[in-house]
């Protein structure tokens, strides 16, 4: 899952503090909406309340104007018909408590009036105030407005018979007032009742009310009124809630006077205290009067529903969400896609600059072929700039050519595409400019997300200097690095050739085995590189004196061979005459000395009769033993007699020597140490076990003496396993008496010993016997030997290796034509060839040898060991190169206490 | 002889099964919890006007108090001392039943039971039904008050002069009692004020009443008084004498005379109960009597008799047929 980065958290903080505010604000609109429910229901309530109070006092006010109107209709209106009427009234209007009927008494008209009343069955009548006694009588006035018909008439009210209204100057003005306008007024009710409001409508004499204030002030007889009761009045209202408050006010010039006043009932509810009084003031105009209505209500939590509350909040959150779920997938997706395209450019980048810093060319074209891109490298190999190289066919930028033959290689896209959209291969490129250069191409087929081709890639390297390397090893590996003449192995493969043909076609061939004369003694008098270079002279005037197909070869030593294909004998001879003629008149230099030199030359012509290679090749050797047998500096003809004289007299004498030595011991080890290099290293010091003949005087013969005869006469395989079986019989011993002694011994097995069948068994046989620790035993191998015969070596190999045997390449760089089959070889060192070492202080290619041996081995995890060290300079240049392991004569000269365990040994010497 | 009737009248049945029992101890129970009304009637159950009065008072008071009734029977026993020896059992029965409140209804009972021995007393007393003024009982006391019975006497003598224009002369014919003798006092003041001759005629049986009425065609009209007091009395028996010689109008104050009168404007005795309930109820609830100032009645209704005004060949307005009440 993909988080959302740091830039989003103050999205993510502003989100929850806005929907913190969403959910206050939601809560708040839900109450506010509550609120405004519960206000916009008070108002209609409110309409109601004022419609309802309204259509009553309009009832009341017709209720008395009919009152009225019935007074002024008839000339006298009876006690019984105005209970009549008020038992109407009363039945139509249940909060009518009573109908009062007031008479204008004069001062004069008083004691006649009260005794009326009294005679009338009201035997204590008297017209009296509010502070007196019904029953006391009333001070003089000038008028009074005398109570003196109560209907419906009750106890209660029965006092106030008598009551004069002109005594209280409140409701004398509003009589007045009700008089002078002929309307009806509203006053407090006073004495009769405090919950009650009387409505007054004066009457007058005649049967018309008078059309002037004045006129009816004078023609003015009484009034009538309604006492109302006020909480009938609003009784049905006040309990549709009982926490309304109601409030009358009559409304006049004066200001507003209260008829009734019901607040809502107190609440000591917190919540209802918090929440807001609704009031509505309304104002009710009625023709010559107005009262104000005041509706008030006190809200309590039936206001509040917090269900709906939650719904709201609910679905305004759910809404929130929803907005913010959009607005954060949005930003999400916008932060995927600026992250997408961050990392898309910075792939990008990486890509480009990756590009622009491989070795590799880097091309890319479109499906047809057309670059749309070359990376530096690709610049600088094809030798086309870029921008110059866009837009343009890749078959104008170069073409491809098989490294073997020349021909056209196929168009590399059109490859990339038929082998399955990748494909590799070694080819040779011609610029435009017509230089070439050998690369391997990879060329890769791109395709769009629908599986579309929409291009190629083309990944070129150059091989150059990699094939240049490989043919300088393959020559090594063929020729003679010191003359640059083949080498024997190469000069017996084409030998085999001719052979081959001679046998096969008859051709007559011929081949001359040279030897030169004397050449030991300048060896070593003048030194080996004296030596060195009377070969190079040599051989370099052998070379011009041959014919131009034949093939001259360094067979070893002061030793050489010349292929002589289609060639007689005679014409042989000639040559031979011809070559020994030119070294013998030849005077070599060496600084100020100057030497002749003359050659020993053996010749045998090759021809169907000839037999096989060793019996040619040891029929030109017998030869050439031969003319050094008959005194150097002559040609000698192999004959079959010649051959058998000769091969007796040289090989069988060795044979006959060395065999005498492996069965009697004539033989002994001697070792040489190999030091790690590197320092600070925990690498065990090594050392290579070397077999020396002891002869009948006890010297040491060198092993070049034997060895050669050993090859030729397959004894290796005797020598090797003599020397195996003495290195074991000593070294168990020597571990035995020194446990700590880690030391890793390297012990020599010859190309024909790793043939033999029976070697592995006769290994395991003397381990067994000898208690062997097989890590600290390692078996040095020729290159060439394993090559020649592959299979079989690594067979032996795996197998001595299972058991814990090491193996070292030995003169490793000399004969390898590829580094391919080290990856098969179980090989655990790599033993640099003294040719390398000896000059790399002069050599570049031999230094870079090395080091290429040095890197390849650290790359298949090997370690390395450089021979023939014999300064201190090439030591400290191979130990900076990284060189695990050091050999030579500048360290370590090989000697004979090498199972010695005086601690001596294990010491590595200061010059490493 | 007295009688007592009581709202729990029904205890007299003592062989109820027991669950009748549990119901009327509850009802007992119950009743007790109320405060205490006595009716004290001058007359007896089944005159029309105590019928009246009580059903106006049991009315008003049903439920809101425990009533006793005591008729004091003074219609049928006029003498004087058993109208004393009625008020003496009257006042027995107040001290031995404690009641809270004495609803008094009508003039025996005001003259023999309150004004001797209730003056001012402790005990709140409300008359009713006391014939025009009460000033001979010297009322109101501190512990009295009342509604006095007044008749509509001036309109009914104003629309007996509507009818026969030239009245000069009128006669009264009622019962020898004294209501009835302060009844026709009343009536001859306002006669007089009318100008008219008012000569009254009291009798004490059926007979000497219609021999009265037979006189009585001799006058302009007559008013007709109670019959309360006139022995022998039987509507069907008066109304067979006087149809065949009804040739003058006769009017009455009182509804049960009206079988015998052509027209009536009568009183109603149930406002005499409602309102003495009415005062009644206000005293249990704490107003002192005397702050209820005494009233009179304003309550009374108009009847026409057509079989005796078609027997008369009377012929009446059309106003005054609308709007009186067909007497059958």
């Amino acid at each position: 899952m993909q988080r959302i980065s740091s830039s989003s958290r103050p999205w993510r903080i502003g989100a929850g503090v806005l929907g913190v505010l969403v959910l206050l604000a939601a809560t708040g609109l839900s109450l506010h909406a509550d609120l405004r429910r519960a206000s916009d229901g008070f108002v209609d309530l409110s309409g109601e309340i004022e419609t309802l109070v309204t259509r009553r006092l309009d009832n009341l006010h017709a209720a008395l104007r009919s009152l009225s109107g019935m007074h002024h209709a008839m000339t006298h209106l009876s006690q019984q018909e105005l209970s009549a009427f008020a038992q109407d009234i009363e039945r139509s209007y249940p909060y009518v408590r009573a109908i009062l009927h007031m008479r204008l008494v004069g001062p004069d008209q008083r004691s006649d009036f009260e005794l009326d009343m009294r005679d009338a069955g009201y035997p204590t009548f008297r017209i009296h105030n509010a502070e007196q006694a019904a029953t006391e009588h009333l001070g003089k006035r000038a008028q009074h407005m005398a109570l003196a018909v109560i209907e419906p008439l009750d106890p209660s009210l029965a006092r106030a018979m008598g009551y004069d209204f002109y005594s209280d100057p409140s409701l004398r003005s509003t009589i007045e007032r009700a008089v002078r306008s002929g309307e009806v007024t509203a006053a407090p009710s006073g004495l009769l009742g405090q919950d009650s409001f009387l409505l007054f409508k004066a009457v007058y004499k005649g049967f018309f009310v008078p059309s002037t204030a004045r006129e009816r002030n004078a023609q003015v007889q009484g009034a009538y009124a309604l006492l109302v009761d006020a909480p009938a009045f609003f009784g049905d209202i006040l309990r549709g809630s009982s926490r309304l408050g109601l409030q009358l006010h009559r409304r006049d010039d004066d200001g507003t006077t209260p008829l009734f006043v019901s607040p809502p009932p107190p609440s000591f509810d917190r919540l209802t205290q918090l929440l807001p009084k609704l009031r509505e003031d309304k104002t009710i105009a009625l023709p010559a009067s107005s009262f104000q209505l005041t509706i008030e209500h006190t809200q309590d939590a039936s206001v509040l529903h917090p269900v709906r509350w939650i719904w709201e909040v609910t679905t305004f959150m759910g809404l929130y969400l929803a907005l913010v779920l959009l607005v954060f997938t949005r930003l999400r997706a916008a932060e995927a896609a600026r992250e997408a395209k961050e990392q898309l450019f910075q792939e990008k980048e990486r890509a480009e600059v990756t590009l622009q810093s491989i070795g590799e060319a880097v091309i890319t074209t479109d499906p047809t072929g057309v670059v749309d891109f070359m990376n530096p490298a690709a610049e600088q190999l094809t030798g086309w700039r870029a921008d110059l190289a866009y837009h343009r066919h890749l078959n104008e930028i170069f073409s491809l050519v098989s490294e073997s033959d020349g021909s056209a290689l196929p168009d590399p896209i059109a490859r990339a595409l038929r082998d399955h959209d990748e494909s590799e291969a070694s080819a040779i490129m011609i610029r435009s400019d017509r230089a070439t250069v050998a690369v391997i191409e990879n060329a890769a087929a791109i395709r769009d997300s629908g599986g579309s081709f929409t291009g190629a890639a083309l990944i070129i390297r150059d091989v150059s200097r990699e094939r240049n390397l490989m043919r300088e090893m393959a020559f090594q590996a063929t020729h003679d690095s010191l003359t640059r003449l083949i080498n024997r192995r190469q000069f017996e493969r084409e030998l085999t050739a001719v052979v081959d043909d001679a046998q096969n076609t008859g051709g007559q061939h011929a081949l001359m085995y040279i030897d030169l004369d004397q050449f030991k003694a300048i060896n070593d008098t003048c030194g080996h590189i004296a030596g060195d270079q009377l070969l190079k002279q040599v051989s370099g005037h052998l070379g011009e004196n041959i014919r131009r197909h034949d093939r001259l070869a360094r067979l070893g030593g002061d030793e050489f061979g010349v292929l002589l294909r289609d060639c007689t004998l005679d014409k042989a001879l000639e040559v031979a005459e011809a070559l020994r003629q030119e070294i013998k008149d030849l005077r070599l230099h060496w600084e100020d000395r100057s030497f002749r030199i003359s050659l020993s030359i053996g010749v045998v012509a090759i021809t169907r009769e000839s037999g096989n290679l060793d019996e040619i090749l040891s029929a030109a050797d017998a030869a050439c033993y031969a003319a050094k047998d008959q005194g150097r500096n002559r040609v000698h003809v192999y004959q079959p007699n010649d051959d058998l004289l000769a091969q007796r007299s040289t090989d069988m004498q060795w044979l006959h020597k060395l065999r005498e030595a492996i069965d009697n011991d004539h033989l002994t080890l001697h070792g040489q140490t190999i030091y790690p290099l590197q320092h600070g290293s925990s690498m065990p010091t090594m050392c290579e076990l070397l077999v020396r003949m002891l002869d009948s005087d006890g010297r040491l013969v060198p092993p070049m003496t034997f060895i050669p005869a050993a090859e030729r006469f397959n004894l290796m395989f005797d020598l090797d396993l003599w020397v195996v079986g003495a290195a074991f019989k000593q070294l168990g011993r020597l571990w035995s008496a020194k446990p700590d002694d880690h030391r890793i011994f390297t012990i020599n097995l010859s190309g024909q010993t790793l043939d033999h069948p029976d070697l592995a068994a006769a290994i395991r046989e003397l381990e067994l016997k000898h208690c062997i620790d097989p890590r600290r035993i390692c078996f040095e191998i020729t290159e060439t030997s394993v090559i020649a015969n592959l299979d079989r070596a690594l067979r032996l190999m795996e197998e001595l290796r299972q058991r814990g045997f090491l193996f070292a390449l030995d003169d490793f760089g000399t004969g390898l034509s590829s580094f391919a089959y080290l990856k098969k070889l179980p090989v655990q060192y790599l033993k640099i060839d003294g040719e390398f070492v000896r000059d790399i202080l002069q050599d570049p290619v031999d230094k870079a040898m090395v080091d290429t041996i040095k890197r390849i081995g650290g790359v298949l995890g090997m370690r390395t060991i450089a021979e023939a060290i014999e300064d201190t300079e090439t030591c400290r240049l191979l130990t900076a190169m990284g060189i695990d392991y050091g050999q030579g004569y500048h360290l370590s000269r090989p000697a004979a206490d090498i199972f010695d365990p005086a601690p001596t040994l294990l010491r590595v010497p200061s010059k490493v | 002889m007295s009688k007592l009737n009581t709202a729990t009248g029904g205890l007299g049945g003592l062989a109820l099964a027991a669950g009748s029992l549990i119901l009327m101890l509850s009802a007992v129970t119950q009743a007790s919890a109320l405060p205490k009304c006595l009716f004290v009637s001058s007359y007896h159950q089944g005159y029309a006007w105590s019928d009246g009065v009580e059903r106006g008072l049991r009315q008003t008071l049903d439920g809101k108090c425990e009533i006793q009734q005591f008729d004091m029977d003074t219609k049928r026993r006029k003498e004087q001392s058993d109208k004393e020896r009625a008020a003496l059992e009257a006042k027995e029965f107040i001290q031995r039943w404690q009641p809270d409140v004495v609803i008094a209804a009508d003039d025996n009972a005001a003259r023999h039971l309150i004004q001797p021995f209730y003056k001012d007393a402790e005990l709140p007393f409300v008359f009713c039904g006391v014939n025009w003024t009460v000033a001979e009982y010297g009322f109101p006391y501190s512990n009295v008050t009342g509604m006095v019975e007044v008749a509509p006497v001036k309109a009914m003598i104003q629309e007996a002069i509507a009818l026969v224009p030239r009245a000069a002369r009128v006669m009264y014919l009622g019962a020898d009692t004294a209501t009835e003798k302060k009844n026709a006092a009343r009536i001859q003041r306002a006669a007089k004020q009318q100008g008219l001759i008012f000569e009254p005629q009291f009798v004490t049986s059926l007979d000497d009443w219609v021999a009265a009425y037979q006189d009585g065609q001799g006058y302009d009209f007559i008013i007709v008084g109670s019959n309360a007091g006139v022995e022998g009395w039987d509507n069907t028996q008066v109304f067979k004498a006087i149809e065949p010689i009804s040739r003058r109008l006769t009017v009455t104050n009182h509804e049960w005379m009206m079988p015998v009168s052509m027209l009536g404007m009568t009183k109603v005795p149930e406002e005499q109960g409602e309102w003495a309930g009415q005062v009644a109820l206000q005293i249990l609830d704490g107003t002192k009597p005397g702050s209820i100032p005494v009233v009179a009645n304003r309550k009374w209704e108009l009847f026409i008799n057509p079989r005796l005004t078609q027997a008369a060949a009377l012929k009446l307005p059309d106003q005054l047929l609308s709007k009186g009440k067909v007497f059958r």
